[in-house]
C-alpha cells in the first residue's frame, strides 16, 4: 500500500499527474450532478462559459484590429484571449472543450457511463453555443466601435480565413487546439498555488490563438460579429464582398465559407484532441497502481467518517 | 469534396483515431474494473439521468 505522503509528493511542488486525473474525473462528474439535479443551473452555468469565451474573442478583434503584421496581430490576439480560461477555471463554468477531457477521465475511471457522458458533453455545447452567440448579438447589435472599418475589415478577414480553409485543415487545427488547451487545464490542476493555476490556464487560450488553431466556441463568437454585421459591410468600409479571399461573402450553411462547415469539422478535431490526444494519452501515461491508491484511500476515508457519523458511505466527493 | 461535409478522409481519421479512443476505454474498463470503488464490483447504474459517482 502506498503511503499518502508518497502519493501526494512533496509540499508545494505540483500535484503528482494520478492526483489531477482524479480532480479532473472530480470536476466532471460535479458537473454531471449539477445537469441532473438543476439542470436551468447547468444550462446557466454553460452559457456564462461559452459567453467568457467570447469576451476574449471580443477583445482579440478589438486590440489587432489595423495591425498590418500578422505575427504581432496573432500574439496580441492571443495575449488578451489567454485570460478567458483563468475566469472559466476559477468561477468553474462550463466549456465543452474542456468537458470532453474532463469527461472521458471520469469514463476512463469508471464513475459515468458512456452515454451519460454524451449528454453531459452534448447539454454543455448547446449551452456554450448559446452563450457564445448571445454574447457576439449584442456585440454586433452595440454598433459604435464595432461598426468601423478597422474592426469589420478585421473581423472578416478572420472570418474568411477559418471559414475559408478545406476540411482537413479544419480538422487538424481543431486537433492541435483542443491538444494546446487541454493539456494546460491538466497542468492547472496539477498546479497547487493559485498563481501557478492562473498562469497555466492563461497559457491554453494564448498558444491555441497566437497559434491560429480552430475552437468551436471560440470560433462561434469570431465568426458571429462578421456574419451578423455582413449587411454594413460594404456601406462602412467601402469595400466590395466578392467571391473568395479576405472579403468573401460568408453563409451560414454547408460549402466554403459556411457557417456550419467550419463548426462541425471545428468540433469533430476538438473532440479528438482533448480526449485521445490528452486525456487519453496522460491516462495511459499515469501509474495505474498509485491511481487505485487513491481511490482505495479516498473510499477507506469516506468509510471511516461515515461510521462515525452513522451515515451512508459516499466515495464521490474530493480528496 | 474539400467543403463537403462527407469528406471521407476526414470522417475516416476520426474513425480510426475514435477506435484508438474506443480501444482505451475497453481497456482501462477491462484491466481495473470501478477504480472509483476501488475496484469493488456493483451493480451497473440504469438510466441516463442515474447519478454519476
Amino acid at each position: 500500500m502506498l503511503d499518502r505522503a508518497v502519493l501526494e509528493g512533496p509540499e508545494l511542488d505540483p500535484w503528482p499527474l494520478e492526483v489531477a486525473l482524479v480532480r479532473a474525473a472530480d470536476l466532471a462528474v460535479r458537473r454531471f450532478r449539477l445537469l441532473v439535479s438543476r439542470p436551468v443551473a447547468f444550462g446557466l452555468q454553460a452559457a456564462l462559459g461559452g459567453a467568457m469565451v467570447a469576451f476574449g474573442a471580443m477583445l482579440a478583434l478589438a486590440t489587432s484590429a489595423g495591425i498590418a503584421v500578422p505575427g504581432l496581430a496573432n500574439l496580441i490576439s492571443g495575449g488578451v484571449f489567454g485570460f478567458s480560461l483563468v475566469i472559466i477555471m476559477v468561477s468553474e463554468v462550463s466549456l465543452v472543450t474542456a468537458d470532453m477531457a474532463l469527461g472521458i477521465l471520469a469514463v476512463y475511471h469508471g464513475r459515468l457511463r458512456l452515454r451519460q457522458y454524451l449528454g453531459f458533453v452534448g447539454a454543455s455545447y448547446v449551452g456554450n453555443a448559446l452563450g457564445s452567440f448571445c454574447f457576439m448579438a449584442i456585440v454586433a447589435t452595440a454598433g459604435g466601435p464595432y461598426w468601423t472599418a478597422p474592426i469589420l475589415i478585421r473581423a472578416h478577414a478572420l472570418a474568411a480565413s477559418k471559414m475559408g480553409m478545406p476540411d482537413f485543415s479544419t480538422f487538424l487545427l481543431g486537433i492541435l487546439c483542443t491538444w494546446l488547451l487541454q493539456t494546460a487545464m491538466i497542468l492547472y490542476l496539477k498546479a497547487r498555488t493559485d498563481i501557478g493555476k492562473m498562469l497555466l490556464a492563461y497559457y491554453g487560450p494564448l498558444a491555441f490563438v497566437a497559434g491560429m488553431t480552430e475552437h468551436s466556441i471560440a470560433n462561434i463568437g469570431f465568426l458571429a460579429l462578421p456574419l451578423l454585421t455582413q449587411p454594413l459591410f460594404t456601406p462602412v468600409t467601402h469595400l466590395a464582398l466578392t467571391a473568395s479571399g479576405p472579403t468573401a461573402w460568408l453563409h451560414w450553411g454547408f460549402g466554403r465559407y459556411g457557417w456550419a462547415h467550419d463548426q462541425l469539422f471545428t468540433l469533430l478535431g476538438n473532440f479528438v484532441g482533448g480526449t485521445l490526444f490528452v486525456a487519453t494519452a496522460f491516462q495511459w501515461a499515469a501509474d495505474p497502481e498509485r491511481l487505485r491508491a487513491l481511490y482505495q484511500g479516498r473510499a477507506r476515508r469516506a468509510t471511516g467518517k461515515a461510521r462515525s457519523a452513522g451515515l451512508r458511505v459516499d466515495t464521490g466527493g474530493t480528496l | 469534396m474539400a467543403y463537403a461535409w462527407w469528406n471521407p478522409l476526414v470522417w475516416g481519421l476520426f474513425a480510426l483515431l475514435s477506435a484508438a479512443l474506443g480501444a482505451s476505454l475497453a481497456h482501462f474498463h477491462r484491466r481495473w474494473g470501478r477504480l472509483a470503488d476501488g475496484g469493488r464490483e456493483e451493480e451497473p447504474l440504469e438510466g441516463w439521468a442515474r447519478d454519476g459517482r
